[in-house]
Formats: structure tokens, sequence, C-alpha cells
């Protein structure tokens, strides 16, 4: 390795370099500091793997670049003046990381997780590949294989910042096109070539625009909401259960979960990724989901976070026939309540634990 | 399980202040249901939220949804697509589900309401807001909370406590906040898989003939005084602890606070039958203090006697079924219109019922047939049991009169009330039968004309 040139390294462009002012210093710092020492020193809530963590950020940068994208073709079709060329949202969300909300946090990290446990289907043994032939009744199957090839595109490898279909619930995906907005504002306004107002006003359209053409229907998450709906109608088998969790098809498994317990569905996603193992025991039982449903989900997501030894993991597993389904109901009713309800009851007690009963 | 799956899709459009402009009848049938006017705000919560959601973001949105009826829910698929002025609703996979039946308890919770004094019916969402307020609509409008209609103040708050622990509560005395008093009970509405969906019940108006039990019960009177009010006493002195028991007992029965060893529910399940026979009695007793009261009147209401025997039939359809007796009630197209007072027909074919489930052997039949005579309407309540002496045929009509069985179920008072109570109405109550050969109970009241 050659010696850098004091061009192309100049004096003060080291890792120390100044910032750009003290306010945005203090905010970026204290930020990266919670994140460092949260990364470096793994607490109990805090067991996600590399490849979440890494798969998480193709996520969040790819549904940014497609959201600006078709931002940006909207917006040309009101704006006097060219945008700039380069892509902004990214590079913006690397300056400021809070400009993505918690909800959307949580959201990039579910579909993050769920593509990496299917996409571990596919190097598992070639009896657990096949088991997709399981009896799953027919008016299902197509339905099952449209999520299945929907989710395909959330195992997309590439780049950061190469676009990844934002296909969103309805209030996240507002989230987004707003932030993605409000990025696109700032730069335009930056410009100089627009009036704030002038400029406002176009990325109102353009957001409204996009949200016009989402529709919730065809995204994974209503999809898999649609499917359980169906498999009420017409019922589905344990051995038809078995073939969802055989094949890792964990979105329409924690569908029908929720369609049986009454459990939104992106609450339930959240539980999957983050709560412990007997929370998710808890939950397939109150579903009553066979053993092995219960036993394949909590196995399948040891891909994107670390969980409890094997022995507690036989010791949940085997007392798992023996919980009646009605006390697995009770302990996990608190997962019903409203998201907003939950949220304050557990800062106000600081004990919403489902487990609690 | 009984699924019904309806596969249309029904359409409605909203005005941008979430206004009907048009809807399908199954969108309009719910939206009445739901107590809403067909061409006012959309009054079924969940479908509203969702209206609400999309016309507020500007997306489409794709849901399941689920609306709890009174007996019944309905899951289906909601699209709500943001128009240029509203929005318009497209629902399809239309599912109806009856509710979980939980060993027959719904079944008897609904015949203690249906015996309830009169009084509005009303149903609330899972959130205790009311979905159908009755008749106190205007005191309480579809979407207000029924704890805030009946407020309670102080430390002891019955209604409130019952609504938390999803317990069933009956004749519990209320204010509703404008100086009205009510007797109010409700029972629990769970979907098959146990979700809670609200309450239904019914509010009974206090009057000052029934008093609230801390204005009813003066100090008590010295030993061998005449009590004129003993039946009033009796009611309130003992059927809210009993009705408390029974709902408790059925809690714990019912297994709905957590699990439980299969003995001590059954023990549970005996307490609140104990309880249920009890109510009854004193339900009789506190009636036959009214009716040989000499100031006793009925009203003079049009009721049709084949419905009202197809709700009785409907009320009591678990007993029956628990042992394997069928009931044979009039066609659902069948009418026979009579003049009585609503709640005390029913009480009488409902009395007339339960004695030919009670004395029927198991696997047999009970018929419940409408006709006319001249002018008047006849019902006829026959049974396959054993029968009746003719000797006996007048005697048990006479008070306590039970011809020397010594079960626990009847108070030997059911008859007599129910023959008072037709004769009040200008009716009768008399029976033929023989030994061996059943028995045929036959009802007559004023025929309608016209």
């Amino acid at each position: 390795m050659s010696d850098p040139s004091p061009d192309a390294y100049p004096a003060g462009s080291g890792p120390v370099r100044a910032s750009p002012g003290p306010a945005w210093r203090a905010e970026t710092d204290t930020l990266r500091h919670a994140i460092m020492l949260q990364r470096c020193f793994d607490g109990p809530e805090m067991r996600w793997s590399d490849a979440l963590v890494t798969r998480m950020r193709r996520h969040l940068g790819g549904c940014l670049a497609s959201v600006e994208m078709r931002m940006r073709l909207e917006m040309e079709r009101f704006l006097p003046v060219s945008m700039p060329t380069e892509a902004q949202c990214w590079a913006a969300v690397q300056r400021r990381p809070t400009l993505i909300s918690l909800p959307l946090l949580d959201h990039f990290r579910d579909r993050a997780a769920f593509s990496l446990m299917r996409q571990d289907q596919l190097h598992a043994m070639p009896a657990e590949a096949d088991a997709d032939d399981a009896p799953i009744p027919a008016e299902l199957a197509e339905l099952l294989a449209t999520i299945a090839r929907a989710q395909a595109d959330w195992a997309d490898t590439g780049p950061d910042t190469s676009p990844m279909r934002a296909d969103f619930p309805a209030e996240l995906m507002a989230e987004l096109v707003w932030t993605v907005a409000a990025v696109l504002a700032d730069a335009l306004i930056a410009g100089g070539n627009l009036t704030p107002t002038r400029a406002m006003a176009a990325v109102e359209q353009a957001g409204v625009a996009v949200l016009a053409g989402h529709d919730e229907q065809t995204m994974p998450f209503a999809m898999a909401a649609l499917l359980a709906h169906r498999a009420r109608a017409l019922g589905i088998t344990e051995a038809g259960l078995l073939g969802l969790a055989r094949g890792r098809h964990i979105l329409p498994l924690l569908a029908i979960l929720g369609d049986r317990t009454g459990i939104e569905l992106l609450t339930l996603a959240r539980a999957a990724v983050e709560e412990h193992e007997r929370i998710l025991f808890l939950l397939c039982r109150a579903a009553e989901f066979p053993r092995e449903v219960a036993v394949r989900l909590v196995l399948g997501r040891r891909c994107v976070v670390w969980g409890v030894d094997d022995s507690m993991l036989v010791q949940l597993a085997d007392g798992y026939d023996a919980l009646g389904v009605e006390a697995a109901r009770d302990a996990v009713a608190a997962l019903r309540l409203p998201e907003p309800l939950r949220a304050r009851l557990s800062f106000v007690h600081d004990r919403i634990d489902p487990d609690d009963g | 399980m009984t699924v019904e799956v309806i596969e249309r899709v029904f359409v409605a459009r909203m005005d941008g202040a979430g206004h009907i402009l048009s809807a399908d009848e199954p969108i309009l049938r719910l939206q009445r249901a739901a107590g809403g006017d067909p061409a006012g705000p959309l009054a079924v919560p969940p479908m509203a939220s969702v209206a609400r959601l999309a016309r507020r973001l500007g997306v489409l949105i794709a849901r399941p949804l689920l609306i709890g009826g009174a007996d019944r829910d309905v899951r289906a698929w909601i699209r709500a697509v943001p128009t240029a002025d509203g929005v318009e609703l497209r629902i399809s996979e239309w599912l109806e589900t009856p509710h979980a039946d939980r060993g027959g308890q719904d079944a008897l919770r609904a015949a203690d309401i249906a015996l309830a004094d009169e009084g509005p019916e009303w149903r609330t969402d899972a959130q205790m807001r009311f979905v159908d307020a009755g008749g106190f609509a205007d005191a309480a409008p579809v979407g207000s909370g029924l704890l805030d209609m009946f407020g309670e103040a102080g430390p002891e708050q019955p209604l409130r406590d019952a609504v938390t622990d999803r317990r069933a509560f009956f004749a519990m005395p209320v204010h509703d906040g404008r100086g009205g008093r009510w007797l109010l009970s409700g029972h629990p509405l769970l979907d098959v898989d146990g979700a809670f969906l609200g309450y239904r019940g019914k509010a009974s108006p206090l009057t000052d003939e029934r008093s609230a039990p801390a204005e009813a019960l003066s100090p008590p009177a010295a030993p061998g005084v005449d009590l004129p009010d003993f039946g009033k006493r009796i009611d309130v002195a003992l059927r809210q602890p009993l009705g408390r028991i029974v709902a408790n007992a059925e809690t714990i029965s019912g297994k709905i606070e957590g699990p439980l060893r299969a003995d001590y529910a059954a023990y549970a399940a005996d307490i609140a039958n104990a309880g249920r026979h009890l109510m009854e009695l004193v339900d009789d007793i506190a009636d036959l203090q009214a009716i040989d009261r000499p100031d006793f009147k009925v009203a003079s209401e049009d009721v049709d006697l084949a419905d009202l025997a197809r709700r009785a039939a409907g009320l009591l359809s678990m007993r029956a079924a628990d042992r394997h007796i069928r009931i044979d009630s009039p066609a659902a197209d069948e009418s026979l219109p009579a003049i009585g007072e609503f709640r005390r027909v029913l009480q009488i074919i409902v009395n007339l019922l339960s004695n030919a489930i009670r004395y029927s052997p198991e696997h047999s039949t009970v018929w419940v047939r409408a006709d006319t005579d001249l002018d008047r309407a006849i019902l006829v309540v026959a049974d396959q049991g054993h029968g009746i002496a003719p000797e006996d045929q007048e005697r048990i009509f006479d008070k306590f009169e039970r011809l020397g069985r010594d079960d626990v179920a009847g108070s030997g008072l059911g008859l007599y009330i129910s023959r008072r109570l037709a004769r009040a109405m200008k009716g009768d109550l008399h029976v033929e039968s023989a030994p061996g050969q059943g028995a045929r109970f036959i009802l007559s009241l004023p025929l309608r004309q016209g």
C-alpha cells in the first residue's frame, strides 16, 4: 500500500475531522454513541445477527431509493426546474438516521428478518424444501405462491441503494413517502431554484400521487392476512399448518395465528422477531398450532436473532402440549391491546410482559 | 363450527364527511343493527375506522374486518378506496360465524335477559361503546360509552368491576346521570375463538313500583307482622346476591378467568344451577305476590303467539338438547295474532315448555302448535311424558302443588302463576291428559281480529 498523498488526505479529513456545526455534531454523536454501545454490548433486548443488520440496511436503502425514484418521476410533471441528479434520501438518512421513525425501523427489521428466514429455507435439506407439496387447500395455493414470489424480492442482495419495491402496509407507506418528500423538498429549497412554498407544494402533489397508486392488497402482509381469512372459511388442517411451517411460509403462518388469536399481524411480526422464545410458544399454543409448527417457527429465526440455548428450547418444546390453550391465550392477551395503549401501559407500569399473564 | 360464506362483493360509497351515499343491503343491515341511519354517518365501528384511515392517508386500505353481531360475527375483507369526494368501500369474502356456545351458558343468559323486566335492549363493542342503544338512543348515541352513561362514583363500582372481569350481571341498579334509574342486565359476548366482542343486555327502567334496593329496603318489621310488600322485599334482597352467585359460578365453570381442574369446574356448574333454581323460586314468589294483589293489571298488546312460541323454544333449546329432546315449534312463516302482554305470554310459554322438557323422557319430542277457535287464539304444548291422572288435572294449578314429587327442580308455583296470568289477560290455561299418554297444556287468549 502506498503512502497517501497530502492532496488526497488534507489535514483534518481523518476520522476526527470537524463536523458542520456543534448542534448537528452533538445530536449525531449521541446517536452514534448509543448505536455503538448497543452493537458492542449486546443486551438481552438486542440480539440481532449481523445478517439481519445488513439485510435491514439493504431494505432501508432499497425502499428509500424506490420511493425517491417514484417521487422524482411524479415531480417532473409539476416542476419547471430539474431536480438535483444525485439521489438524496440515502445520504440524508446517513447524515441523520432519526429521519427514519421507530415504526418504520421496526417494519424494516421485520421484513429483513422474514426474508432471511425464508431464504434460509432455500438451503435447507431436500426433504424439507419439498415440503411445499404438503396439503394446503388448492384455493389457497395460488395466493401462497404469490406471497412467496413477492417475498423472494426481499432477498435481493444488491447494493444498499439499488431500488427495492416498497410493498408496505398503508400507514407505513405514508410515513415513508412523507419522509422522502421532506428530504426532496429540503434539497429543492437548498438548490435555490424554487421558493420554499413552490417546492413544498410540488413534493406534496408528488407524495399524494405516489400514495394514490399504492395498493396495499398486493403487498405480502395484506396478502398473508387475506390468505388467513380464506383459510378460516376453507378450514386448514394440521398437515396444512405443518406444510406452511416446513416451507417456512412465516408470514402466512403468522397471519393465521393472528386470525385465530385476534392479534394484529404487525404486532405478531414484531413478536416473532423480538420476543422471547417462551412467548412464541405461547402464541402458537394460543392458536392451537401443532408443536412442530411452534418448534420450526422458533428454530427458523435463529438466523436472525440469538436465542436461548438448546436445553431451554427443549424444555419449552417438551412443555408445549401440557400447556392449556386457555392459559396460553390469557398469557398473550396483552398483545391484543392497541399498540399505543400497550406502549403507554408499558411506560407507566414498566411491566407489560405477555409472559406475566 | 358452522361458517356461512357469501361470495359477492358488497359496495358502499361515502362522502367526504363519512356519510353513506349508497350501500348494498347487507351493509345497510349492519348499519341498522349498529343503530345508524341508512343515509347517516357510517356507524359500524370497524368499517368506519378503515374508511377514515383511507380518507386521512389518501391510500387504498385492504384489511380483514371483524364485526361482532348479537348472535354471530361477520368476518370479511374490506378495500377502502379514496375517491375525489370521499371513499368507496368494497367488502368481499363475507363469512358469518355463530358465537361460541360455552356449554349453553349464552343461551341461558339470553333467556335471563329476555325474561328481565321490559326495557330497551342494548349492545356494545369490545371497547364498551354502544353499537345499539335501543330505546335510550337519545341519551346514549351510537359510539358513546356504556360506562360513561352509567357512571359510578365512589369506591364501589360494581358495573365497572363486572365489565372488567367480563362477568354477566343481572338487575344491577344504576343511574344514567340524567336522573333516570335503571336495572341493568348484561352478559359478555365472545367469538368462536374466545375473543371478547362486547356486551349485550337490557335496561329496565326503575319506577316507584319497583324501587332500587337501597331505597326499597326499609327497616325490618317485627316478627309476625304481615308484610304487604314481602314479594318485593324478597325480590330485591335475594335476586341480586343470587345473580352475583350465578354469574361468578358461571365464570368459574366456563373457565373464563383461566384454566381450572375439571371437577372444580363441575362444582361451580352445580352452584350455578342451584343458584339459578333459587332465582326461579324468587321470581315465582315475587310474581305470586304481584298477581295476588287485587290491583294486579296486565297490558293489552298485540302479540303473535306463534312468534312467541318460537322465541320460547329458542330460549330453551339448549336445555332440551341436553336431554336429547326435540322441540317442534310453529314454522317460521306461521303467525297467530292475539291480545296479551308480551312479557307475560312469553313467561307462560317458557313455563309450559320448561315443564314439558323437565318431565318428558329423553329422546322424545315436545310439540308446540298454534291454532284458532272462534274468537280465541290457542297454543298447545304437548309432551310424551307420563301424563297426569284426571283427579290431579286441576290440582296441578294450585299453589305449591307438586303432586308428591320431591326432586329439587320446580317450586310448584309455575302453573298457578301461568293460569292466573292467562286469566288476567282474559284467557285461560288448562290441561288434557291421561296416564301414559303425555299431557297437552292449552293456552287460550283473545284472538286479535283483522
